[in-house]
């Protein structure tokens, strides 16, 4: 089979889902591997010709690869926690919670404390917000969930911020 | 003091971009990745999957009649014969993948008992292969990997003349493995050939084994 050029990732893709599992596990040399066996993978569902709708945006196959398998590590590593929100009992959310993100301000310490305290999926929700400029209902759009959910788990993270930022200002441990 | 450290505050976003905006693949990463997916892509896509991917109904005098034939033989067959025959051939590109990788060992030594004491995480005992100890060569080590997402161990031997074999040994679901041959039970391996390796796949002792040689 003799590939589409349209299948083929550029160097762009490539060094933007690179910056993804950078974001996600935390390191480069991870990052490298991960990305090496989505590419891997996305070769294989290629082949196999399974799953055609996610493989006519390669990027976007590859990005959804390195997350499943960072999460597989996880779990094997036991440190994987899915919260459902769907099942959460959710707050009233304000219109405004879609740029509230952008209007909370720390220094790069309080970053590197909140980052290493954040999961897999608030991780890449940050991604496709910063990196990739991505609106909430492009985000919603890209991970299959409804604008409300998003909404309220972008409410939630920055209330969890918060507390941790008003913990470390008063010198106590966040767990 | 209290107005540079207020200056140092962004918000979360620009945090983030600040913070990956150094991580770049090396020309070297990249030119790997690139090679990596066209070559594969120049591949031959295996027959089976061929022949569905261009199935044509070939008039419309007789659409239903073709139809109706075209859809019990497709069902018949992938019922019978094409979820093993696709699984097996997913798991030999997956070995034969991890075979030209030559990803770094985590633990270098000819000595199975050390290799499984420091491959830990395994949720199975490695065993050491009546079917394979014919053809293998020296032991160099191991490390962790994956089978259809299992957590697996690949063998790397050393069979001489600069050529390697590895073998994969990872845990029996009789769910996903049970088309595969049991030597146990006097069976054969599958056996055939992929990207000018030979991949043998079979179950022993309670376990599922894949080698590649050279």
């Amino acid at each position: 089979m003799i590939a589409s050029p349209d299948f083929m990732l550029s160097d762009a893709d490539y060094q933007n889902l690179f910056k993804y599992g950078v974001a996600l596990a935390g390191n480069e040399d991870d990052a490298f591997e991960l990305l090496q066996q989505s590419i891997e993978n996305f070769i294989r569902a290629q082949k196999a010709s399974c799953d055609a709708q996610n493989i006519m945006n390669p990027a976007a196959y590859v990005r959804r690869s390195i997350k499943n398998l960072f999460i597989d590590r996880l779990r094997h590593e036991q440190k994987f926690h899915h919260l459902d929100y769907d099942e959460c009992e959710l707050e009233p959310i304000l219109i405004t919670e879609e740029h509230s993100l952008e209007e909370l301000l720390i220094t790069k310490q309080e970053f590197q404390s909140c980052w290493a305290l954040m999961d897999v999926d608030e991780r890449e929700l940050l991604y496709l917000f910063a990196i990739e400029g991505y609106t909430v209902q492009e985000i919603a759009d890209d991970l299959g969930m409804k604008k409300g959910t998003l909404l309220s788990k972008i409410h939630r993270l920055k209330a969890r911020l918060r507390t941790q930022l008003e913990l470390s200002h008063e010198g106590k441990k966040v767990v | 003091m209290e107005s540079d450290f207020a200056m140092d505050k962004k918000s979360i976003n620009q945090h983030l971009r600040d913070s990956l905006d150094s991580a770049r693949l090396s020309d070297d990463q990249l030119a790997a990745l690139k090679s990596l997916q066209a070559n594969n892509q120049l591949q031959e896509t295996p027959p089976g999957h061929k022949v569905v991917r261009n199935f044509r109904f070939p008039s419309a005098s007789s659409f239903y009649l073709n139809g109706m034939v075209a859809c019990i033989v497709f069902f018949l067959t992938f019922i019978l014969f094409a979820q093993p025959t696709d699984l097996a051939e997913d798991i030999s590109h997956e070995v034969v993948s991890n075979h030209i990788l030559l990803k770094p060992l985590e633990i270098k030594s000819s000595d199975m008992t050390t290799i499984k004491r420091h491959l830990s995480e395994l949720q199975f005992n490695p065993i050491v292969s009546k079917v394979f100890n014919g053809m293998n060569g020296r032991l160099l080590g191991g490390r962790y990997c994956s089978i259809k997402r299992a957590l697996a161990v690949q063998l790397r031997y050393d069979t001489g003349n600069g050529k390697s074999s590895t073998l994969y040994e990872t845990s029996y679901h009789p769910k996903k493995f049970s088309f595969l041959p049991n030597v146990d039970k006097g069976e054969v391996p599958l056996e055939h050939s992929l990207q000018g390796l030979r991949v043998r796949l079979w179950i022993e002792r309670g376990l599922v084994l894949a080698s590649v040689t050279e």
